[in-house]
């Protein structure tokens, strides 16, 4: 079940601060929530592996799949394991989007800025369930989320990252010709786990690793 | 008959359990083709087929889940999709030899998985593209031979499986059983649920129906219970070995082979007729299945007698003891605005037909789009697949083009309603083909050559010819719903009496179920709403199970309500609650509203005070008010005048708010939208009067090829829209051929694209250079997430925008004349 964010949802749709929305605005968001988590259909699937080999080129796992990505290799570092998974809220959502649009493109902005935020707040919430309480306790933690398309790690793995995570079979989640998630509002990506005893099991997403230094969303400009 | 189908009869019939499980176990990767292995490992398939007929599997699925033209695009350049399909088929059979030399009977059956990608709309496979691929590998196979059955499983999405097995039953005469994959709450991954499943499978006359995969059999069961009891063909399950985890890297699954077997027995006993295993069983699951299963007879399968119409997400029910709403406003007839509306391709104009219907509780709507001038052959598919596309109700495909009824049936997303045959020979011998190949429930008129006879008695005899002749067709009963046909009062005092006699009968001496078209009873008589409404109740009462309706129209609604609160259909009186909530709150809407309107036109004479309150609602973003004080104000004003002197400026102001930081896209968007109906209600005011608006210019936009993102290009045709362009919308994932045809067609000058995927904007660049080497005088501006000004300039692109209002000015300063 995934919840939402309103300033998320709000700064999706433009505005900078929540205070900048009226009353009104908000309240019509939260009514969109209230629709689409009637509907939503979160699934997720994740494959735990070991890495065998980071030569700050590549990330090789123990299963043989390889990801050429310098950005990655960096980001997993100190991992001996990390966890390759996917997730969507279902094709459900996009017939929401679809209806929304019928109805008025201003729906459809609201659907996609509410729908956008379920998903970020799906992936955090399942995120707490890919570690055991053993994991916990050994002093194992999880880093931010890396998708394909983030860095050098390019989109063109998607195929076989998918594959990598039976995403068709155990989510729906398959791709377009031009490399476009459907279901839309899913996500893939690589968690690194490491050991970092004391720290916050979960740490949170950031922009640095990001080439799209124009996005209105960069959080660190 | 087939082995199949008479082994079938004889015995509960035993599956195989999972291949991927045992090929794992054999060292096959993750990620890697198992297909290949068909060649590359022909000893370990042929082993595991073995085992399984050893086990007590009457027939083994052959390796070729992932054998498609999608799946298999990364198979290595040694590899045809030929070879592996014909290794995989010659695998099976060298097991199934080892006991055939025995004297065991064996089958094989050819196992087709989904092609992993999704159809349109959800994705970018087009129904005809998901049949080919499935027809390219099925009539492969019968070439190839040596199975007896044609096993479609794991099914996720309504509408592929129809393209599956209608590849299968038009390109192989074998038996069918297509199988599809729920979650634990019952549903496929596009949102189908159990009864639309049944309803569209039987529809399409396959031989039988299943579930695997998804579940194990501890969940699957409450549904295979459910599926036994309405299922009227056989019925199969293969659940997964319970839930799968993963142990120091390994999956392993949760239920033991004496726990499935036991939970597999209970679904035998409740009538599932066909047993297996899906992900993690192995030959010992079926092993025990099979000795627990051979002890049990099989229960003869019945018909179950229900009617069923179906979207992709639902079923609705037509019985005898309660009734239905059909929505009856798609329809040209008599209305000017929707006859433009499909003169103009405006499906827009026609979704909002459909929504305004779904937002108030109809259950199925009729789709009638018929007009001398258009081409209804391309025009129902179209409307057909667009209105499924944005709501989730069953439709009534309506028409009396065959060859349009034939192509809607093919692309609808589940069981249709079909609207209509009649008592005429020719009628009934061009409609129930189409109703036995692709399924559907169908409306009988009670009219044949000789016209529509007037005693009740004459209706009723044609009613039983319909039931009949459907029934040499093997089209049964119970998907022929009757229309006893209704006349108007006015002209006939005896009109309706005839009508609910014939009803009656229909309903309770023959029980078949019944439809009304229930206003033609009043034509011709003031007031015709209050007569609609009466007569309406009338006809539930004497057995009525659907009834063609406007439901806007509060009064049939309220007669509908209250009937089944009165009938004690309405628990709760839940229904009737919710009705009257939401129509008071309609009421006290349009009671604010014209109470303004009436202020407003009290204050002035002339429409100064409405011109400023147009601005004003415009500005405001109240689409109600703003399309209500347009409708006065076009009354007395030319159409130009209002929307160069009062919706351009207000949009404008906003514009520049929002350009400035000032204003937020939602607000901005509002605006637009309140803009768009006044410009609606100026152009229904054009239409009814006769006359026409000159567009400032015509703009083709599109979301390119590969690239299903369309908010932005949204956004930027209802504000192109609202500064009087024509807009014409290609949608979204538009091939560069199909924007260049249009910019052709239809002589325009400007071309907007939108990408929003790096991996998107390589189509977004061939567009250009296909317009560019059509040598079309046209400009094309850009915009799309990943795209900058640089981007644009590489590419060729005459404009790169960085939001809507930028698109918009750069329409309106290039010449478009």
């Amino acid at each position: 079940m995934a919840t939402f964010n309103l300033s998320e949802a709000l700064r999706y749709m433009g505005y900078k601060t929540s205070e900048e929305a009226t009353e009104e605005q908000k309240q019509k968001l939260n009514e969109v929530y209230e629709e689409l988590a009637k509907v939503a259909h979160c699934r997720y699937h994740a494959v735990r592996l070991a890495i065998v080999l980071n030569t700050g080129d590549y990330v090789a796992f123990e299963n043989g799949f390889v990801l050429n990505s310098k950005d990655l290799a960096t980001k997993l570092e100190a991992c001996d394991e990390a966890i390759l998974f996917c997730a969507t809220l279902g094709s459900e959502i996009d017939r929401e989007l679809m209806q929304a649009a019928a109805r008025g493109v201003e729906k459809q902005v609201m659907v996609q800025a509410v729908a956008a935020s379920m998903l970020e707040s799906y992936c955090d919430e399942l995120e707490t369930e890919l570690l055991t309480k053993e994991d916990i306790d050994a002093g194992l933690c999880l880093l931010p989320r890396f998708s394909p398309g983030y860095g050098d790690l390019s989109i063109q793995v998607q195929p076989e990252f998918l594959r990598q995570v039976d995403a068709a079979r155990r989510v729906g989640v398959t791709l377009t010709d031009g490399l476009v998630m459907t279901p839309t509002k899913s996500v893939s990506a690589v968690i690194g786990v490491a050991y970092k005893p004391g720290a916050n099991p979960l740490e949170h997403h950031d922009c640095s690793c990001c080439s799209l230094h124009n996005c209105a969303f960069r959080k660190d400009k | 008959m087939s082995a199949f189908l008479d082994l079938l009869e004889k015995k509960i019939l035993i599956a195989d359990g999972a291949m991927g499980t045992l090929l794992q176990a054999s060292g096959l990767k993750p990620g890697e083709l198992p297909e290949v292995w068909n060649i590359t490992h022909p000893d370990v398939l042929i082993d595991i087929h073995t085992r399984y007929y050893d086990s007590g599997s009457d027939f083994v699925s052959t390796n070729t889940f992932g054998v498609n033209r999608y799946k298999l695009a990364e198979l290595p350049a040694e590899f045809t999709l030929d070879q592996v399909l014909a290794s995989a088929i010659n695998n099976a059979n060298a097991a199934r030899e080892k006991f055939t030399a025995k004297g065991q009977q064996k089958l094989v059956a050819l196992d087709v998985g989904p092609l992993g990608k999704l159809l349109k709309p959800l994705g970018d496979v087009s129904f005809d593209d998901a049949y080919n691929a499935f027809a390219e590998v099925i009539s492969k196979a019968v070439q190839i031979g040596g199975f007896d059955v044609v096993l479609i499983e794991t099914m996720s999405d309504t509408m592929e499986l129809k393209a599956a097995v209608l590849a299968a039953k038009e390109n192989c005469s074998l038996p069918v059983i297509a199988s599809v994959a729920f979650d634990e709450k019952g549903q496929l991954l596009t949102g189908a649920n159990l009864r639309a499943v049944v309803a569209l499978l039987e529809g399409l006359r396959v031989d039988a129906i299943g579930m695997n995969c998804g579940l194990g059999p501890v969940h699957m069961k409450p549904l295979a219970l459910e599926l036994a009891a309405i299922a009227s063909i056989p019925t199969l399950v293969m659940p997964n070995a319970g839930l799968p985890r993963v142990e120091s890297g390994k999956t392993v699954f949760d239920i033991n082979a004496a726990e499935f077997a036991a939970h597999v027995e209970e679904m035998i006993r409740a009538g599932i007729r066909m047993a297996g295993g899906c992900c993690g069983t192995t030959p010992e699951h079926i092993r025990e299945v099979s000795a627990i299963a051979s002890s049990i007879a099989p229960i003869p399968t019945t018909d179950k007698g229900l009617t069923f119409v179906s979207s992709y997400t639902h079923a609705v029910e037509l019985k005898l003891d309660d009734s239905v709403i059909v929505g009856e406003r798609i329809n040209p007839t008599g209305k000017k605005r929707f006859k433009q509306a499909l003169r103009d391709n405006d499906i827009d104009y026609i979704l909002k037909e459909g929504l305004a219907q779904f937002d108030n509780g109809a259950h199925i709507l009729d789709v009638n789009v018929g007009l001398p001038e258009i081409d209804e052959k391309a025009m129902l598919p179209n409307v057909v697949s667009q209105l499924q596309t944005v709501l989730n109700l069953p439709l009534q495909i309506d028409t009396s083009d065959p060859v349009a009824m034939e192509r809607a049936m093919r692309c609808y997303n589940g069981k249709p309603m079909v609207n209509s045959v009649n008592g005429k020979q020719e009628s009934m011998h061009s409609v129930f083909p189409l109703i036995k190949k692709y399924g559907g429930v169908v409306v009988g008129l009670t009219l044949d050559e000789k016209g529509i006879p007037e005693a009740a008695e004459g209706r009723i005899a044609i009613a039983k010819r319909i039931i009949e002749t459907a029934a040499e067709y093997g089209i049964k009963a119970k998907d022929i719903v009757i229309d006893v046909l209704c006349m108007t009062i006015s002209s006939d005092k005896n009109a309706a009496n005839v009508t609910l006699d014939a009803l009656e009968y229909i309903s309770k001496e023959l029980k078949v179920n019944t439809i009304l078209g229930v206003s033609n009873v009043s034509f011709g008589l003031p007031m015709r709403e209050r007569v609609n409404a009466s007569f309406y109740t009338m006809a539930l009462e004497r057995g009525l199970s659907s009834a063609i309706i406007n439901p806007n129209a509060v009064g049939m609604r309220s007669a509908y309500t209250s009937y089944r609160a009165l009938r004690g259909l309405d628990e709760n009186c839940a229904d009737y609650i919710a009705f009257h909530t939401s129509a008071q709150a309609q009421e006290q809407a349009v009671a604010s509203t014209s109470k303004a309107t009436q202020q407003a036109a009290d204050a002035s004479a002339i429409s100064t005070v409405q011109q400023s309150e147009l601005a004003q609602a415009i500005k405001r973003g109240m689409c109600k008010q703003a399309g209500e004080i347009a409708a006065e104000l076009i009354k007395s004003m030319d159409s130009l005048d209002i929307i160069n002197e009062q919706l351009v400026p207000a949009l404008d102001e906003v514009g520049s708010g929002f350009e400035r930081g000032k204003v937020f896209l939602p607000q901005l968007l509002m605006s637009a939208d309140a803009a768009k109906a006044a410009f609606d209600s100026i152009k229904a005011y054009l239409i009814n009067n006769g006359e026409k608006r000159e567009a400032r210019g015509k703009v083709v936009i599109a979301t390119v090829k590969g690239d299903i993102h369309d908010i932005g290009k949204n956004i930027v045709k209802v504000l192109l829209e609202n500064y009087g362009f024509e807009v014409i919308d290609l949608g979204k994932d538009v091939p560069s051929e199909a924007v260049v045809e249009a910019v052709k067609m239809h002589d325009v000058k400007l071309v907007g694209l939108s990408a929003l995927m790096t991996t998107t904007v390589g189509a977004m660049e061939e567009t250009i250079k296909q317009l560019r080497e059509a040598k079309l005088p046209v400009k094309v501006m850009v915009g799309g997430a990943v795209l900058t000004q640089e981007y644009a300039d590489k590419i060729g692109a005459d404009f790169y925008s960085k939001d809507a209002m930028g698109a918009v000015r750069y329409a309106c300063s290039v010449s478009l004349g």
